[in-house]
């Protein structure tokens, strides 16, 4: 039926042509998009690591590693533990690669540092067989009692990616209402004051040669750290 | 300024009209369509786009409309449906002044159809997507498209008939 169909189309037309401009201003659209950016960026990230944060929120359960245990700035322990596991979120698997193992690999967070202004910094170190033959993905998490406060992403250089310190700019601080406190350098400060012991988690995404197939098969390797922030 | 930010200015105030345009034929509703085109743009750029020109973020929001109106249709609450309902016979009441004009007025036939349907009509008539175009946008097999276009044609064909009928009968008394 073309006639039907030429008659809707031009009535189509006609009509929509009575409706006169909207009201909008981009700004505020600009906002909101940007809020919903942030959400979402850190909804992707770290979804499945809030979970695991709330498990090993709990002192109990943390196993500090001999090799890896140190002295934070301030002279609290930094109990680390090579955390080997299931984190099923951050980077995506390529299809048809091997479930994700750490079999030798070990992330210890090595210190955690504050800037003046209360900004945390943590730098942790990967050791253990296998090369690291890929990029790292890198993230890290403040965290008490369960609750996310804080959480950064980011992939450092290559050539840094064994030993790197991470450092949460108050701009990237992702809020995450009313689980996470919003990142101002002034809450940062009301933050430490408040509550002295923060856990950090860091989570690390490696590429690297498992060996245990004839074939190099670069195997992505999911790593956790814990350690607690030091009081300020 | 980055570049998905321009792009949703752009968009804001070169193509704000189409855009209302578009919503406005599937929800009939002016200030309706005002806050589908706020709530698509803001969707549509929550999430980084691939390829952010101007042309595909336009076509993208234009599905995230359409999608976004049968989502709010069918999330409706029986008290909104029926105040809908309501309001639609109650503008259908025959007016001696303008009788016939108001009952082949395309806005009632659009009305009746149900929202899925009425997003199939302005797709595939309006934007002029193609069947495959269209069920890949609402997220659905070619053939339900097809169905759903012959329903909506039949619909609007008797609502038009009906309407030609009952001005034909009373022109002629």
């Amino acid at each position: 039926m073309p006639d039907f169909d030429d008659s809707l189309r031009t009535a189509l037309r006609e009509l929509a042509d009575r409706v006169g401009p909207p009201h909008l201003a981009a700004g505020p659209l600009i906002r909101r998009a940007a809020r919903r950016r942030a959400r979402f960026a850190a909804a992707s990230g770290f979804c499945a690591v809030a979970v695991a944060a709330a498990a090993v929120a709990v002192p109990v359960t943390l196993r500090a590693h001999p090799a890896t245990t140190g002295q934070g700035l301030s002279g609290s322990p930094v109990a680390s533990r090579p955390w080997v596991g299931d984190f099923t979120c951050g980077e995506p698997l390529p299809p048809g690669l091997p479930p994700a193992t750490g079999d030798g690999l070990r992330i210890a967070i090595t210190s955690v540092t504050r800037s003046a202004s209360g900004v945390p910094a943590v730098r942790w170190s990967l050791d253990g067989p296998g090369a690291t033959i890929g990029p790292v993905t890198a993230g890290f998490l403040i965290v008490r009692d369960g609750t996310i406060f804080a959480a950064e992403q980011a992939r450092p250089p290559a050539a840094n990616a064994q030993s790197l310190s991470l450092a949460v700019e108050s701009a990237q601080v992702y809020k995450y209402a009313p689980d996470i406190i919003e990142g101002t350098s002034g809450s940062w400060d009301a933050m430490w004051r408040q509550h002295q012991a923060y856990r950090v988690i860091i989570v690390a995404t490696v590429w690297t040669d498992r060996g245990t197939s004839p074939i190099v098969v670069p195997v992505p390797v999911r790593l956790s750290a814990t350690a607690v922030l030091p009081p300020g | 300024m980055t570049t998905w930010k321009q792009v949703l200015t752009d968009l804001a105030t070169s193509r704000a009209t189409a855009l209302k345009r578009h919503a406005f034929l599937l929800c009939g509703n002016e200030a309706e369509a005002e806050d589908l085109v706020q709530d698509a743009l803001v969707r549509a750029f929550s999430r980084p786009l691939r390829a952010p020109r101007l042309d595909e973020a336009e076509a993208y929001v234009r599905v995230i409309i359409a999608n976004r109106f049968i989502d709010l249709a069918r999330r409706r609450t029986p008290r909104q449906r029926a105040v809908a309902r309501l309001s639609l016979s109650r503008s259908a009441i025959p007016d001696p002044a303008d009788d016939v004009a108001l009952r082949t007025d395309l806005a009632a036939a659009l009305s009746a159809l149900t929202p899925r349907q009425r997003a199939c009509v302005v797709l595939y008539y309006y934007d002029d997507l193609s069947v495959g175009q269209v069920a890949r946008a609402l997220n659905c097999g070619e053939g339900t498209v097809k169905r759903t276009l012959h329903d909506a044609r039949s619909v609007l064909q008797g609502h038009f008939s009906a309407a030609g009928t009952q001005g034909g009968d009373e022109h002629r008394a």
